[in-house]
């Protein structure tokens, strides 16, 4: 039986392993990987381990790893892998903000290929021409969709990417001896979460604007609150709702009228690539995240890689190094004299720099704009459809959107009893993901999708067919989707304990303190 | 444009478009970017390269551009710095590349169910080499993990200074000190010729605005720090805390930090079953005890084991708590992210198929080996290894002073020998100029460390 | 774990008033109104509502209901079937139902929870009620939780929604973990409100269950609990406090904290004063306040009360018009969680001081400090 084409509905079961914690699979003796001696020669110049190391910071105790051969370590972990949903097996759709497209396999070829993985990251410039080269390509295409100066790809991630703007904001104003008076970032609730507390992390009071009826902030709102106290604002556009704001450029003015910086979050982009930039908006500073609108994939959360460019007036400030060119061979740049210095180290992660690469080389500039206008074509046509779905709606207002929806289960909830968590945990059951949003939970039970430009229409049918079914099942038979999954890796977890200083356990041996332990206590006392 | 066609974009055919459009009731695309002001509309053409549609160009074109790089593999090389050079075990890779993880994200303790159970193991994993109770999703890296060690302490102590010793990464030190500027205060305590802690210098830092000691062991030039306790008990009679940072690869033969006082130990997990990748594959950790205190104060996700409906079946989540208990705190607790999950995965297949066996083994022929090659190193007439006389793992500073040519140009011949020679600390540490950080482990062979001994030899002979 | 005992009180007559355009219901005249226009109980069907969420957890919980119409009538409609009735309702006439008595009697009984069914009135009763009752007994505060079911719903006592309540009450049986919040009870002024001007007067607060909202968001780490937001904003508030300023401290619970941070006693619904960290004048009036300012600057804190977001009503009467333009309104301290904010219905704070060009003045946006180094803008209304 294959899966039903008219309805399509699949009769799914995940991998259910029952697998054992990897320290009850122990075997004493058993070795999983054997290490190369060292030459009888070398151990008899330098010497044993008692000489070599003092007693006082020997290890005592052997660290209380499991033992186990090659296979088995092999065939555990292939079974937790198989319990696992990536966007390889599934309509991803369902984790809106985190744009889940496909990442092409060919990346993959090349990300792992020794010329890459066996870099050293301190090599002579000499010998990574290759690697600078590509890296510094990849600068001028993210320059290109920006229209910013600069591109640094050391951040590690969207939320590293502004604390290396909210640095270069510091440095900028102590630069000018205004460092003191600029204390106060503003940001609105609906932009990323990081973008308040990343920059928090640098000590700035942070302001938040609320938003108006139409989910959007408010001009009047952030005019009411700029001074000279300003020193920036970073903002999400499109934010998480999915609309986008038409006044960005009065927002932008608006702080740079009172000496402001401004900072834009583009972990949003993937619906407007090439179609509207940074710069014609004002901003002097934007990232990109490439393991979204880039392609890289997300690795059960990271390694990432945050892009971060700024105007002409910020490249001074930049981390250290940057991948050069001075017209005839690449060089690495790390003669920054106002640098921040740095927020990781080395110059970002090499795969997930040539994954974005090779995306934007196999889709071109002309696959860029379409990706972006299918994404939103997509997004708008699940929309179309969601909002004709008992019990769910769409939040602020019957426009269209860009590229994802905060949408909301509201009705559903005041209608069965039924909340958002419950349909994500039932959408397990049919192998699929629904996340429900950042916090604030501003909008009552949300649930947040953005299909990108990487599925099929068929496809995005089949996950409205899904969304239609447990919508159909909260209205006939509650009880039922109360008690789900029936068909994951486990069932209905028990979160109460997660909760409890003294029953969270974080680590095995944890666990085995306060479960393991008491209930040989109970059984001994019984 | 109207017959572009990509297979990385299913509904680019126009047919279905099309369709789509009817059944939205939409003329075009366009009307979806309505909202988007005529003003904000790019007009111009992107400066970027056209598509190159077929595969087999794309993968001409990046085995062409990779082909560029001359790697560690190519050559023999010793360097370390923050990224080592280890064997990867191939089921390491294999698990690396299983699309379940690789292409996951942030789904429920259900679908994911093997995401949550993984890094669990791998903290519990990490938590038995570091004889602690809590560890934590991985950070972006070591330095990160440092920085926000650094920040919990300022937290919990409520004092807004922290000391930390000079025998330290340049790079993770400019890292801390960007993540502190404008809120703490850096203080550096000098350290003894060997490049441990001066005690001396300790103590007169030690004030009552101290929120800890952050120090590395080993510490940046490899050299192994034996009075841990006695550093420990000194900042906590002051009230501050231990914070430590050490090497996971050491642990099998070193001991953990929590026993000799450590509060808060971070580190990377590169090297761990995970490759070079330019320096790509870094990933932190942040280790402390069971206690609120400590726990109320990660960032990060912090994954918990638990039971569900069916008895005897383990379940997962993310542990959070009640913070009714702390009324007065620093502003806001950092920030949750995307990190580098997949890295900590490889490293719990790493440190289980490496077992306690493997870890001592490995713990004990890297540092035979990088001694040995202290040893040849020394001997060469003209070049001195630093720190002699102390212990070392795996690193060790190569000081070409009395050689008569800069650490710059004996790599610059080691290179014309096909040898990647220690890391120029000339431009980047304070009083090491035309020194190198040789890093040596066990995929280093004898014949390897003779070479570049006697590579060395040559050229400095004909200097 | 014993079995949670649940009081249940439904003032029947609440919510009738909005079907047939009337506002609010208490008071015979009005009752009479509502039923010759045709209006019928709507509350019991928002009690079946809220308590079909409790069928599954009948044996873990012990029910106290009222007789008649209070109580017997809507719940024969769930199935639950009542461990204690108490014996407070005459009659079909709501004149003969004493919303109070019922109150009284449940306090007298021992109950963990009282859920009432009602609008601010009701919430009233029983907040005054209570708050006599600590006068002897301090640790006797009794968690209350309101379905909503009346048109006038000012206070933040309520679950936004019958089912929502039920979910609280199912979770507090079950022993799960819920946040306590000391909401605000607010009442408008009847008269004046039948002249369509809204002016909320503030009586208290009850201790309400609410959701955790860290719940919500298990991959966001960095949220607290309403009260440790409150004791976090009453910090940065205190650390802000100049020498030789005088503050007004309004009323609230938010406000109520500053007090506790600087270890005084407070009035929690009337304007106490402190200077240098010391109390100054409690409960004062506005002619007493008028003439501490006399002695020297000062400045107001402020907390929005109720549901809607009250800043600044006629329902205030000390901190009037006078009040303001003598202390300036640059030297107003907004004060709120961002839950608080969150969750106000209309996203905005509503202000109406009785003073029209006043009020035009404060209209617009203000800054409302949720944290440490931490605030939202609002819009005033």
């Amino acid at each position: 039986m294959a899966m039903n084409m008219e309805t399509k509905l699949r009769n799914f079961h995940q991998a259910k392993w029952d697998e054992p914690i990897i320290f009850e699979l122990t075997s004493p003796g058993e070795r999983g990987i054997l290490i190369p001696e060292a030459e009888a020669k070398v151990v008899a110049e330098s010497g044993s381990l008692e000489t070599l190391v003092p007693a006082g910071i020997r290890r005592k105790k052997r660290p209380a790893l499991p033992e186990m051969s090659q296979m088995h370590v092999l065939r555990h972990f292939m079974r937790l892998s198989q319990m696992n949903m990536g966007a390889d097996f599934t309509v991803d759709v369902g984790q809106g903000t985190c744009t889940m497209k496909y990442s092409p396999k060919i990346n993959e070829r090349y990300a792992n290929h020794p010329k890459l993985t066996e870099l050293h990251p301190l090599q002579d410039e000499s010998t990574v021409q290759g690697m600078l080269e590509l890296t510094y390509n990849l600068e001028q295409y993210m320059k290109e969709l920006s229209g910013l100066e600069r591109f640094t790809f050391q951040p590690g991630g969207g939320s590293q990417a502004i604390l290396a703007m909210t640095s270069i904001c510091q440095a900028y104003f102590e630069s000018k001896g205004e460092g003191h008076k600029r204390d106060e970032i503003i940001t609105t609730i609906f932009s990323h979460p990081s973008d308040a507390a990343a920059a928090a992390v640098k000590g700035y009071k942070i302001i938040t604007l609320y938003q108006g009826e139409n989910g959007l902030p408010d001009l009047e709102a952030l005019k009411a609150v700029v001074s000279d106290r300003t020193a920036a604002l970073f903002i999400t556009n499109p934010e998480d709702t999915g609309i986008y704001n038409p006044e960005i450029e009065a927002f932008v003015q608006t702080v740079h009228e009172v000496g402001g910086l401004c900072g834009y979050d583009q972990a949003n982009l993937n619906g407007i690539i090439g179609i509207t930039r940074a710069k014609e908006a004002g901003f002097d500073m934007s990232f990109f995240n490439l393991h979204k609108t880039f392609s890289a994939p997300h690795g059960c959360g990271g390694p990432a890689g945050g892009a971060l460019g700024v105007s002409e007036e910020l490249v001074r400030f930049l981390p250290k190094p940057l991948a050069s060119f001075d017209g005839e061979k690449y060089y690495i740049d790390s003669d920054l004299k106002d640098s921040i210095g740095k927020v990781r180290n080395f110059m970002g992660v090499a795969p997930v720099i040539l994954k974005a690469y090779g995306w934007i080389r196999a889709v071109g500039a002309e696959g860029l704009v379409e990706a972006a206008r299918v994404a939103v074509l997509n997004n708008n046509y699940m929309l179309k459809h969601i909002r004709e779905i008992r019990g769910a709606d769409a939040s602020f207002g019957d426009g269209y959107r860009i590229e994802q929806v905060r949408y909301s289960w509201q009705q559903l909830y005041e209608d069965t009893g039924i909340t958002s968590e419950d349909v994500s945990i039932r959408m397990a059951d049919f192998g699929m993901h629904l996340w429900s949003s950042h916090h604030p939970f501003i909008v009552p039970q949300p649930f947040t999708i953005e299909p990108t430009e990487a599925y099929s229409k068929a496809e995005l049918d089949e996950y409205l067919a899904v969304l239609r079914q447990v919508s159909h099942e909260a209205y006939t038979n509650p009880k039922m989707l109360k008690n789900a999954p029936y068909n994951s890796c486990c069932h209905r977890v028990n979160n109460e304990p997660l909760d409890n200083p003294e029953k969270w356990a974080i680590t095995w041996r944890s666990y085995q303190n306060k479960w393991v332990k008491e209930e040989c206590v109970v059984e001994e006392l019984a | 444009m109207s017959n572009f066609v990509h297979p990385y974009i299913p509904n680019s055919v126009k047919s279905i478009q099309e369709e789509m459009l009817a059944e939205i009731g939409a003329n075009g695309i366009e009307d979806f970017y309505d909202i988007i002001p005529e003003k904000l509309r790019y007009k111009g053409e992107l400066n970027i390269p056209k598509p190159m549609f077929s595969e087999a160009e794309v993968d001409r074109h990046l085995r062409e551009l990779l082909s560029k790089n001359v790697t560690t593999q190519d050559c023999l090389s010793f360097l370390g710095a923050g990224c080592s050079p280890h064997h990867v075990p191939a089921i390491c890779d294999e698990i690396a590349g299983r699309s379940e993880f690789l292409t996951g994200y942030a789904g429920e303790p259900y679908e994911d169910y093997g995401r949550f159970m993984v890094l669990f193991e791998y903290q519990s994993l990490m938590a038995e080499l570091l004889d602690m109770e809590v560890v934590n999703v991985p950070t972006y890296d070591g330095s990160q993990a440092a920085s926000t060690s650094i920040r919990m302490a300022q937290r919990i102590t409520k004092r807004n200074e922290i000391l930390i010793s000079r025998n330290i990464s340049p790079f993770k030190l400019d890292i801390i000190k960007n993540y502190c500027r404008g809120t703490m205060k850096v203080t550096m305590v000098d350290v003894d010729d060997f490049g441990r802690t001066s005690m001396e210098d300790l103590k007169g830092k030690l004030q009552p605005n101290v929120a800890g000691y952050f120090y590395e062991n080993p510490g940046f030039t490899g050299v192994i720090e034996d009075r841990g306790q006695e550093i420990s008990d000194l900042i906590h009679d002051m009230g501050g805390l231990s914070l430590v940072g050490c090497d996971p690869i050491s642990l099998g033969i070193l001991e953990a930090p929590v026993n000799y006082g450590a509060d808060i130990v971070t580190g990377d997990v590169e090297g761990l079953g995970i490759h070079q990748n330019y320096g790509g594959g870094l990933a932190g950790f942040i280790a402390t005890m069971d206690q609120e205190k400590f726990v109320n104060e990660y960032p990060s996700r912090l994954f918990g084991i638990t039971n569900t409906s069916v008895e005897g079946e383990y379940g997962f989540g993310d542990v959070f708590y009640d913070r009714t208990s702390f009324g007065e705190r620093e502003h806001g607790k950092e920030f949750v992210a995307t990190h580098a999950a997949l890295w900590g995965i490889v490293a719990a297949v790493y440190l289980g198929s490496m077992g306690p066996a493997g870890m001592e083994e490995i713990g004990e022929v890297i540092v035979q080996k990088s001694r040995y090659a202290m040893n040849r190193l020394n001997a060469i007439e003209g070049v001195a290894v630093r720190g002699m006389d102390a212990p070392h793992f795996k690193e060790f500073v190569v000081d070409f002073g009395q050689t008569g040519q800069t650490a710059e140009q004996i790599n610059k011949a080691l290179l014309e020998q096909k040898i990647f020679g220690g890391f120029d600390l000339t431009n980047h540490h304070d009083g090491m100029e035309n020194c190198a950080l040789f890093c040596v482990t066990e995929v280093h062979t004898k014949q390897d460390i003779d070479q570049l001994v006697e590579t060395v030899q040559s050229i400095v002979r004909e200097g | 774990m014993r079995r949670r005992r649940i009081g249940l009180i439904i003032n029947p007559v609440a919510g009738m008033g909005g079907r047939v355009g009337l506002k609010g219901t208490d008071g015979e005249e009005a009752y009479k109104q509502a039923l010759s226009l045709g209006a019928s109980p709507e509350v019991d069907q928002k009690v079946i509502r809220a308590f079909e969420a409790l069928v599954k957890n009948k044996d873990k919980m012990e029910l106290v209901i009222c007789n008649g119409i209070m109580g017997e009538s809507a719940l024969r409609s769930t199935g639950l079937k009542p461990d204690k009735v108490l014996y407070v309702c005459g009659g079909e006439s709501s004149r003969a139902c004493n919303t109070e008595e019922a109150a009284l009697q449940m306090l007298e009984d021992s109950v963990d929870l009282i859920v009432f069914a009602g609008g601010d009135g009701t919430a009233r009763l029983l907040a005054e009620n209570i708050s006599k009752r600590r006068l002897s007994k301090p640790d006797m505060n009794i968690p209350c939780l309101g379905i909503p079911a009346g048109v006038k719903i000012q206070s933040s006592v309520f679950a936004k929604t019958p089912r929502e309540a039920g979910d609280i009450i199912s979770e507090f049986i079950e022993g799960r973990h819920l946040e306590y919040i000391e909401g605000e009870v607010v009442d408008l002024d009847e008269t004046l409100y039948r002249q369509g001007i809204v002016a909320p007067k503030f009586h208290g607060t009850l201790l309400v269950p609410s959701v955790s909202h860290k719940m919500q968001s298990k991959k966001a780490r960095t949220q607290n609990d309403e009260n440790t937001d409150q004791r976090i904003i009453a910090t940065e508030v205190v650390k802000r406090m100049e020498n030789d300023m005088t503050y007004l401290i309004g009323p609230g619970s938010t406000t109520q904290k500053v007090m506790q941070k600087l270890g005084l006693e407070s009035t929690l619904i009337g304007i106490d004063a402190v200077k240098n960290g010391q109390l100054i004048g409690q409960d004062l009036t506005e002619t007493q306040i008028l003439n501490l300012l006399d002695e020297g600057p000062a400045k107001i804190v402020l907390t929005p009360i109720g549901g809607q977001g009250f800043l600044l009503g006629r329902g205030n009467q000390q901190i009037s018009p006078a009040v303001i333009e003598k202390v300036g309104l640059e030297k107003l301290i907004v004060i709120a969680t961002s839950h608080k904010i969150n969750g106000l219905s209309n996203r905005q704070l509503l202000v109406d001081t009785g003073c029209a060009s006043l009020d035009k003045k404060i209209r617009g946006y203000i800054r409302v400090i949720t944290g440490i180094k931490e605030e939202m803008v609002v819009r005033v209304q």
